[in-house]
């Protein structure tokens, strides 16, 4: 009987010596001096007969090498649209792209030609999903898929390509690599089904990876070990990572920066600690005090956040959040906040709110947490 | 257990559901089966939240339909106020279903699209034929109120709500005949966090006012601590602890609940960055060939070349109200035992050796 567990303290420690030894850490290929990635004032709509969804309305924000940049918010709030719309995943009927840049590594991916865009995608940035059973060809074996990556992007030949997959899925922690290149996706569980799309992804080393609720469809134990090889693969590559997801646990774990997103906006971005430490927007707040946590009693209370997210057919006027939020004054409702940096926070710490939540009611929310934090 | 026999609502006794595997095109011969629920027995206090915790495939959602026999346990007893409802005869049955109710999860497809709220919430007290004409719409007033609906609901259907309300029409339904014993499957894991915060609250009111025994099944652990006096973990169709809610969380005594424990994200970067995680390899094995002896030692980090293997460890009563099933509990809780593996482990990189399916 081998080990059957591992033991991991602190959480970031994981990065196994023999692979940094193997040569797996890429190099840089960046050739300009900006950020990674920036985002400036991305707009989408979807637009039917009847009726225009304004679904990402204004999205900024940026992303440099190696840094690992969590995106959280709710259904519908734009998270997932967002990262479609960087890569021109969205779909062509419905989909609009009024305003905006996607700056990578100095290119504007939005208006990139398909097949300069094709070559980005997938060798540069890669991107996962939350489902891997409908991500995965059901009809082709593992082996196939995983070698029509390097084949198509990097040209290696039969032989190479056979190699390089199988050391892909040592990499990701599957076991016998040989044997499961022939196995076809039903063959593997859910969270084997996910560590194959994380090699898909990495098969050619991309500077970013986005990864779009990777976890969401996996148990808590299996979670935990997709997350494990998710920091271990950001630190050992070198790749930038962009995770999407709507639990504010998962981030917090694994992000530098996070990003609160609520109707088609960044409401708050910051440094994960300093988000955490010191929410500034009203919804951040509302988010953190309506997560049940598992080190807090059981006699404290959930604060929901009243009523429901608003229906994103009209065009902001105001302050998205405003209906819901108690601190909302006439000025949110009337004026579109912007992000800011927050007057009494610290670096890099950025608000989209008229009304910033006050210290005294931060505070409440740590003795809520049984002054944990 | 500390409560007398008088306490106890539900009384469950080595439950057993089982479903056979068939093969053959003409003659379907039973070659195998899943043993979906192997054994299992708790007992539900009255007006107490019991937790039902465990990943997909412990079988967790069938013990909860077992219970209300909506699924035919294969062996087992099950015991309501004194009542055994596996023997029961579909007379006595529809008696019985009028004290115990449930809420799902999905709240889309758990809602008739064709009816009205008004109708959906009214037909348990038309069928039991508890109330009808106005006195049936003044109950039906009533009962949107308490699950906090507007009176106007009645007359819409279920797709001009969203999945929040809707989850409170499923409660408002099943509050109607005024029940004993709510079982709540992942009554909030499809909804959106500043919303699931609402249902759980509304949840607790609901016991308070009505005096509701809930067997609450999540996969959540945070969720379930949150509204669980007691918590049941479940694990390849057994039960592996049973304990309070806060001794489960801050004393956990199998490793199987020590390694969930640890695998829950907590939202604190604080907390996060510097606790202790166990992390488990490989996957839960198939209820179609559970392990022999305990069932989790395939994947057990403190697994023992003795007894582990071979030797099904009993539930059994380590500290008061706490039961665990683990032959090794006291010298792990002791700290005599070391987890297999700190620095030996098979490193992501390197690839885990460690077959992710057990195979006998």
């Amino acid at each position: 009987m081998s080990t059957a567990a591992e033991w991991e303290r602190p959480a970031r420690s994981a990065i196994d010596p023999s692979a940094i030894a193997a040569g797996l850490i890429s190099s840089s290929r960046s050739t300009n001096n900006g950020p990674l990635l920036q985002v400036s004032d991305l707009e989408v709509r979807f637009v039917t007969r009847d009726r225009t969804v304004h679904a990402v309305n204004g999205v900024s924000f940026d992303l440099d090498v190696g840094e690992t940049l969590g995106i959280v918010g709710e259904s519908g709030c734009g998270k997932s649209v967002t990262s479609l719309a960087m890569l021109g995943l969205l779909p062509r009927a419905t989909a609009r792209v009024p305003a905006g840049s996607v700056r990578f590594d100095g290119e504007d991916l939005l208006r990139l030609r398909e097949d300069r865009l094709c070559q980005i995608r997938g060798r540069d940035i890669a991107m996962i999903f939350q489902d891997p059973m409908t991500s995965l060809n059901p009809v082709m074996s593992v082996g196939r898929q995983l070698t029509e990556t390097v084949r198509t992007h990097l040209g290696y030949d039969r032989g190479q390509a056979r190699d390089a997959a199988a050391d892909l899925l040592d990499r990701v922690g599957i076991p016998d690599p040989r044997r499961r290149l022939r196995e076809y996706p039903h063959q593997f569980s859910g969270g084997m089904r996910q560590r194959v799309m994380i090699a898909m992804a990495i098969a050619c080393r991309p500077r970013l990876l986005i990864a779009d609720e990777p976890s969401t469809a996996l148990d808590v134990t299996i979670q935990a070990q997709i997350l494990k090889l998710l920091r271990a693969l950001v630190e050992t590559e070198g790749m930038a990572l962009m995770l999407i997801t709507h639990d504010l646990g998962v981030v917090a774990g694994t992000c530098e920066r996070t990003a609160v997103m609520y109707a088609g906006r960044i409401v708050e971005i910051a440094p994960t600690a300093e988000l955490f430490a010191r929410p500034q927007h009203p919804y951040t707040l509302g988010l953190l005090r309506s997560v049940p946590r598992l080190d807090s009693g059981h006699d404290t209370a959930l604060a929901p956040i009243p009523g429901a997210p608003r229906d994103q057919t009209a065009a902001l006027t105001g302050c998205a959040f405003a209906p819901r939020c108690t601190y909302a004054t006439q000025e949110s409702r009337e004026r579109l906040p912007v992000l800011t940096p927050a007057p009494s926070a610290g670096a890099g710490h950025q608000v989209a709110c008229w009304n910033p939540v006050p210290e005294a009611d931060r505070r409440a929310l740590t003795r809520l947490q049984g002054g944990q934090t | 257990m500390n409560a007398g026999p008088g306490d106890d609502l539900v009384t469950v006794e080595d439950l057993q559901v089982h479903f056979p595997i068939r093969s053959g095109v003409v003659v379907a011969r039973q070659v195998g089966a899943v043993r979906a629920v192997d054994g299992v027995s708790f007992t539900i206090r009255r007006g107490e939240t019991l937790g039902l915790v465990g990943e997909s495939g412990s079988g967790k959602t069938t013990t909860g339909r077992a219970l209300l026999r909506l699924v035919e346990p294969t062996g087992g007893r099950v015991t309501f106020d004194g009542i055994d409802v596996t023997a029961a005869s579909a007379a006595d049955l529809r008696r019985l279903r009028r004290r115990m109710q449930m809420v799902f999860q999905d709240p889309y497809s758990s809602l008739n699209p064709r009816r009205n709220v008004g109708n959906i919430v009214a037909e348990p007290l038309r069928v039991h034929e508890v109330a009808s004409g106005r006195d049936l719409d003044r109950r039906v007033g009533e009962l949107l109120d308490i699950v906090g609906l507007p009176p106007g609901a009645s007359a819409r259907y279920p797709h001009e709500f969203s999945g929040g309300q809707r989850q409170r029409i499923g409660l408002a339904r099943a509050v109607a005949l005024n029940p004993d014993l709510v079982v709540a499957d992942e009554p909030v894991s499809a909804l959106d966090v500043s919303i699931q915060a609402q249902i759980l609250n509304l949840l607790r009111d609901l016991q308070g006012r009505l005096g509701l025994t809930y067997l609450f099944i999540a996969h959540d652990l945070a969720v379930v601590r949150h509204v669980a006096d007691r918590i049941a973990v479940m694990y390849l169709g057994g039960l592996v602890e049973v304990s309070d809610a806060g001794e489960l969380v801050t004393n956990p005594l199998h490793p199987y609940t020590r390694a969930l424990l640890s695998a829950v994200p907590i939202p604190d970067p604080a907390v996060e960055s510097s606790r202790e995680r166990i992390i488990l390899h490989g996957d839960m094995p198939s209820p179609a060939a559970p392990p022999p002896g305990c069932r989790f030692h395939t994947r057990c980090p403190w697994v023992q070349p003795e007894r582990c293997a071979d030797e099904v460890p009993a539930l059994r009563p380590l500290a008061s109200g706490h039961l665990a099933a683990c032959h090794y509990a006291e010298q792990i809780a002791a700290g005599a035992l070391a987890p297999h593996a700190a620095g030996t482990a098979a490193p992501v990189g390197a690839g885990a050796r460690v077959p992710d399916r057990y195979d006998p």
